[in-house]
């Protein structure tokens, strides 16, 4: 397996941009009759004027809401879809012409769609996996079983897929994607309906492959931890654009301007009184929570003493998952 | 190919009642209905020939069109290669080194080879107890050229699949050709009945092919130039379609949006 171009850049994207054409239709069986004839064709810019590169052995984290342009982007690095204009390059090839020899240095794990052979066993769907990569028979079965011991799945290796479980499945479908060892690694929400133990059984999982192999790796999830644990890049999309590129530690203290106070006095507060930083405490309160920016802290505090004797005191950060939250919920742009 | 002609048949071959009724009652059933329907049709018009052929030659073209027929038909993998792009499945193909018309055709013969061994026994065997007019050293020609309309066939349905990038549901498209193919394949009844303009028609497109060729070839009613000339028709049309096939999968491509990913 050899890679066209230099190294170092994986994937480079200038001014991407991918538009949907579709059309919409008023309720009622009268105007599905009036789009038999006319339809309202409407355009979703999915992608929009969207630069990226990332560097070889990097684990970039996507974050967004639905319909952010996650799932695009990762369609379009993979050769699934053409783009509506730009330029993208992934290991030096386009992938929307779907070389073989690209094909073969990359992998994309769709969590909602199944991708080995439903009716065969999973190690029918790698044995014919091997042949289509042109992977030899004897190292690949031995791959295969290495992965599988590292996601405990051996015993279900023999079993027809469509009998086991989601979670079960799931394994197969990564043993399956990291046959070939590519080097270029998509991942779109790996984790997706999976309980909590398959959840930390994948991630432990992808840790340690990430520690052991170096893939280049795009990952979407909706499980922060999965983005929080694994990434080294974090791109935070909104409506088709990059509105966050860094780190997820300095996206935290970009953003992270607030920490939760939670007052619980021993006796609820006699009379109502306005605070001075802005909340009204209602007579017969006993708990107090407010989101204050850290120097304010203390001084609400003092506050809150004057009017009565505190018992416990808890401070909260912020945790990611609802720093992105509130992102999400807001129009901002940190990039 | 090798390797998708044995995904084909590992498939198969897990789900075994399924296998059973389709390479051996199905067959059995169908060839006993159309012979019962020619029968019937013979004692019913009180005549001995029909098209200048006798019950015994009719009854001998039945038990042959049923097994060609059923091998022909490819209803069954165009559905599955159109649910492909209109559920987006098809994802799963794209994003691996492999040709996604070689993945099918390899899978769609593969297939067909083992149901074509099975289902061989009933019209051979029918054929030596009947006596009639087999000929069984005219059955490789046959053969040659009913894999030769396979490739036809299926070049035909992967035009209509690419068509689905557009359309989505193309369904209809089947059904439709499906009817045509039925009856311009000779299946329904042998292309002698056809007028004579209509026959000579029938002689310049491959669906004769399917049915009629073979089954004349093989009960002597055609010769070998017949058998060659089919060959040479359903070769070209083969080649016409593959290169409509290309450019449409070409410009479904270009416009396929990835689906349900």
């Amino acid at each position: 397996m050899c890679v066209k171009g230099p190294v170092a850049q994986i994937i480079h994207c200038k001014d991407l941009e991918r538009v949907f054409v579709t059309y919409k239709k008023e309720e009622g069986i009268l105007n599905s009759f009036k789009g038999f004839f006319q339809r309202q064709h409407i355009e979703k810019k999915a992608l929009q004027s969207l630069d990226l590169q990332v560097d070889s052995g990097v684990i970039v984290g996507l974050v967004g809401a639905n319909g952010a342009g996650k799932t695009t982007l990762l369609k379009l690095l993979s050769g699934l879809i053409h783009p509506t204009s730009g330029l993208v390059e992934v290991l030096g090839f386009k992938p929307f012409e779907r070389k073989p020899e690209f094909l073969r240095q990359m992998s994309i794990l769709l969590g909602q769609k199944n991708q080995l052979w439903w009716d065969i066993s999973p190690l029918d769907s790698f044995s014919l996996l091997a042949s289509i990569y042109g992977l030899d028979a004897l190292s690949s079965r031995q791959r295969v079983y290495q992965l599988a011991e590292m996601l405990a799945c051996t015993d279900q290796l023999q079993i027809q897929l469509r009998r086991l479980s989601l979670g079960e499945r799931m394994k197969m479908e990564i043993i399956g994607a990291l046959l070939h060892k590519p080097k270029i690694l998509f991942l779109d929400e790996p984790t997706i309906g999976l309980d909590v133990v398959a959840q930390n059984t994948i991630r432990h999982f992808l840790e340690q492959y990430v520690k052991e192999e170096r893939p280049t790796i795009l990952l979407t999830s909706h499980y922060m931890d999965d983005i929080s644990k694994l990434s080294h890049r974090l791109l935070l999309m909104k409506e088709g654009q990059i509105k966050y590129d860094g780190t997820v530690d300095q996206f935290m203290e970009l953003s992270v301007q607030k920490q939760k106070v939670i007052c619980t006095f021993r006796h609820p507060i006699t009379q109502s009184k306005e605070l001075q930083w802005g909340g009204l405490l209602q007579a017969g309160q006993d708990v107090v929570e407010a989101d204050l920016p850290p120097e304010q802290v203390s001084e609400f505090l003092s506050e809150l003493r004057s009017l009565g004797t505190i018992e416990q005191i808890r401070v909260e950060e912020t945790d990611f998952e609802e720093v992105i939250r509130g992102f999400l919920e807001k129009d901002v742009g940190l990039r | 190919m090798w390797v998708y002609a044995k995904l084909a048949a590992e498939t198969h071959l897990e789900y075994r009642f399924n296998s059973f009724v389709d390479w051996c009652l199905s067959p059995l059933i169908s060839t006993a209905v159309e012979m019962a329907m020619w029968w019937t049709m013979f004692q019913a018009m009180g005549v001995s020939t029909l098209g200048g052929f006798s019950r015994e030659s009719y009854l001998s073209y039945v038990t042959w069109a049923v097994f060609f027929a059923r091998i022909s038909a490819n209803w069954m993998y165009e559905f599955r290669m159109l649910q492909e792009v209109e559920s987006g499945s098809i994802n799963s193909i794209l994003v691996r080194p492999l040709r996604f018309y070689e993945y099918y055709l390899g899978q769609f013969l593969g297939y067909k080879l083992m149901t074509m061994v099975f289902s061989l026994l009933l019209p051979a065997g029918l054929a030596l107890l009947m006596g009639g007019t087999t000929d069984f050293w005219r059955l490789p020609g046959a053969i040659f050229l009913l894999m030769i309309y396979l490739v036809f066939t299926y070049t035909l349905t992967f035009c209509i699949v690419t068509l689905a990038f557009r359309l989505t549901k193309v369904g209809s498209f089947t059904v439709t050709k499906n009817f045509f193919v039925w009856l311009a394949s000779g299946e329904l009844f042998p292309l002698d009945l056809l007028s004579p303009s209509m026959k000579m028609l029938s002689s310049y497109l491959p669906f004769a092919s399917a049915c009629y060729i073979p089954v004349g070839y093989l009960t002597h009613r055609l010769e070998f130039a017949d058998l060659l000339k089919a060959c040479w028709v359903t070769v070209a049309w083969t080649g016409v379609l593959g290169l409509f096939g290309l450019f449409f999968w070409r410009r479904g491509l270009r416009i396929y949006s990835g689906t349900g990913a």
